[in-house]
């Protein structure tokens, strides 16, 4: 794709591909990374893809990379995500810091689709474009999703309510 | 309140806090750059292929092709010729006397033998400042291991060529045996090459480059200095021709600048109100043979404030390169209008000898980064329209023909590369 279509998806899109990478990391210099590398990506695809279709490309694209860091060798000699303090790149407030990290907790397969939904606001078949996976597919996670953060949000208020008694 | 909308209730306070997520400066400016180098890739690759179809064999696209296996069984003594010439080709890069020698050979067959090729490169080796890091060792290490190479190869050269003039049927056993005798010096040649090429695109793909340092070498080569800002120093450009400075002429280092069509350009007056200024300081009684074999930059420190140029220069008449004749000398621009902003200044600091005043170069440079420097220096470099954009531009030559311009156009912060040999222009990358 010509270099002037890439400058230009890149000053449209690189705070959402950022974001979706950051929904499945959670690790800032990892997303960045991935969306570094998908807009390079975009670089040799082909210059006839229409105007539409490139963010839901470097979405898919920028999920995927994020993905295979996840599985990837150097991520699992780091730590988890439990054990991390990931979102101390993003000067996020103590607060936010501790909803990050429960919505984190969520297992990948179920967070990234509820987040591209709720969070940016892509529709279910976006959603399922974007993630390759079909319609229901996307749905049925999203149901998951939300259930497994009721949960997780009982479970937090029910520590935070013991803790409390403690004290 | 209960779990479900206190699930929905960490959902948007999820989304609010990943909305404030945004890319940061440094990732966007580097992100850029990096789509621009990756591009810049292809341009290039596709001028070699555009210019290897045209007729006229081009020195820099044949000598950064792939080698060339050269076949004995070609029957056409101008096909084998052709072929040879090929290979000469890939042998020329380590000097523009070594361009010349190739040239030559296309027009007459013959050339003249060329003794400066490597003395060029010692005295380049032995000018390199004593601080440069690995980075510039690297180089250098590479650099001389070219010119070495060509050494081997230039005798060859110069018995196939005085033998094709006129062409005998000797001339062809002579043919045979340089080719062969070339063959593997070739492949060595083109790793070194590829080897070079590779730590000049690392330092062009560094973030903070920094022009340090110009040497003007007394065997009339020009060499510039660029640093990353890190200590790391390399050498990138070579080939200018040094014009031999006068008391009351302007130096005008000719670099070889062609436009798009091929047409020469004006000369880049590089040290004009440089020697202006050191001109100044000259007793008019004697006689000197000035060289201006260093410039540097100055920075007044003030936040936006003025930058300065600094020039040296040697009597080389004297044989005392290290007792300075008298002259650094230095005029402010503003970055803003890039134009003077007061009348030139002068100060001498004699007898300073070359360690000192190294030292008080390297005083200088921290301060300075890469587009400042094309700011301050551009003014001297105008290239005549040949850039219709380029208020602020600056060349770099490498070993190869090969000019680099950054120019600051308003916002956007363009790098070109030109092909010194066949006068093309490409806009390698637009740096944020």
């Amino acid at each position: 794709m010509q270099r002037r279509r890439v400058e230009q998806a890149f000053s449209e899109y690189v705070d959402t591909v950022l974001r979706a990478a950051w929904h499945v990391t959670g690790e800032m210099h990892a997303a960045e990374d991935c969306t570094q590398e998908a807009f390079l990506r975009l670089l040799a695809a082909s210059d006839a893809m229409e105007e539409d279709r490139v963010l839901p490309w470097l979405l898919r694209t920028a999920i995927n990379l994020a993905k295979d860091y996840l599985k990837s060798a150097e991520h699992s000699r780091t730590v988890s995500l439990e054990e991390n303090d990931t979102f101390m790149q993003t000067n996020f407030s103590p607060r936010d810091e501790s909803i990050m990290n429960l919505v984190m907790q969520l297992p990948q397969e179920v967070r990234v689709p509820m987040c591209l939904h709720f969070v940016e606001g892509y529709s279910i078949d976006e959603t399922a474009e974007m993630l390759h996976i079909p319609r229901s597919t996307v749905a049925s996670r999203i149901r998951r999703a939300r259930k497994k953060l009721k949960e997780l949000t009982k479970f937090n208020s029910q520590e935070r309510r013991m803790h409390a008694h403690e004290f | 309140m209960n779990s479900d909308s206190h699930a929905q209730d960490v959902l948007a306070e999820y989304a609010d806090a990943a909305k404030s997520i945004h890319a940061s400066q440094r990732f966007r400016a580097e992100t850029l750059r990096k789509i621009r180098m990756a591009d810049a890739m292809q341009p290039r690759q596709e001028s070699k292929q555009t210019r290897a179809e045209e007729d006229e064999p081009a020195v820099l696209v044949q000598t950064k092709q792939p080698a060339k296996p050269i076949s004995h069984a070609e029957s056409s003594k101008k096909a084998r010729l052709q072929s040879f010439l090929a290979t000469a080709a890939a042998f020329v890069l380590v000097s523009g006397t070594a361009v010349m020698l190739y040239q030559k050979a296309k027009e007459q067959q013959s050339v003249t033998p060329s003794p400066n090729s490597t003395a060029s490169s010692a005295a380049s080796n032995a000018a390199a400042p004593s601080y440069a890091k690995s980075l510039l060792e690297d180089y250098q290490s590479t650099r001389s291991q070219l010119a070495n190479q060509f050494a081997q190869a230039e005798p060859l050269f110069n018995r196939l060529f005085a033998a094709m003039n006129p062409p005998t049927p000797e001339s062809m056993e002579v043919l045979t045996a340089t080719e062969t005798a070339l063959s593997p010096m070739q492949q060595s040649y083109l790793q070194l090459e590829s080897q070079r090429q590779k730590q000049v695109d690392a330092l062009c793909q560094a973030d903070d480059v920094i022009l340090y340092d110009a040497v003007y070498h007394a065997d009339g080569k020009l060499e510039l200095c660029i640093a990353n800002g890190t200590d790391e120093t390399i050498t990138v450009s070579r080939g200018c021709s040094l014009v031999e400075v006068s008391k009351n002429q302007p130096i005008s280092g000719k670099i070889p600048s062609l436009d798009r069509n091929g047409t020469e350009l004006m000369p880049h007056s590089v040290g004009m109100l440089t020697m202006e200024g050191i001109s100044q300081n000259l007793s008019a009684e004697k006689q000197y043979c000035l060289t201006l074999f260093n410039c540097g930059f100055r920075y007044d420190g003030t936040d936006g404030g003025s930058r300065s140029i600094v020039f040296s220069a040697v009597d080389s008449g004297q044989n005392l390169p290290e007792m300075m004749l008298a002259s650094e000398t230095w005029r402010n621009y503003s970055l803003e209008t890039n134009k003077p902003t007061s009348h030139p200044q002068l100060e001498v600091l004699e007898k300073l000898n070359a360690k000192e005043r190294i030292q008080a170069l390297q005083e200088c440079i921290p301060a300075y980064r890469f587009t400042s420097e094309v700011c301050t220096f551009s003014p001297q470099i105008r290239t005549s329209g040949t850039l219709d954009n380029g208020l602020r531009e600056i060349w770099y030559l490498t070993d190869d023909g090969t000019a680099f311009a950054e120019c600051l156009n308003g916002e956007e912060y363009h790098f070109y590369c030109l092909n010194a040999t066949n006068g093309t222009i490409n806009e390698l990358f637009l740096a944020p």
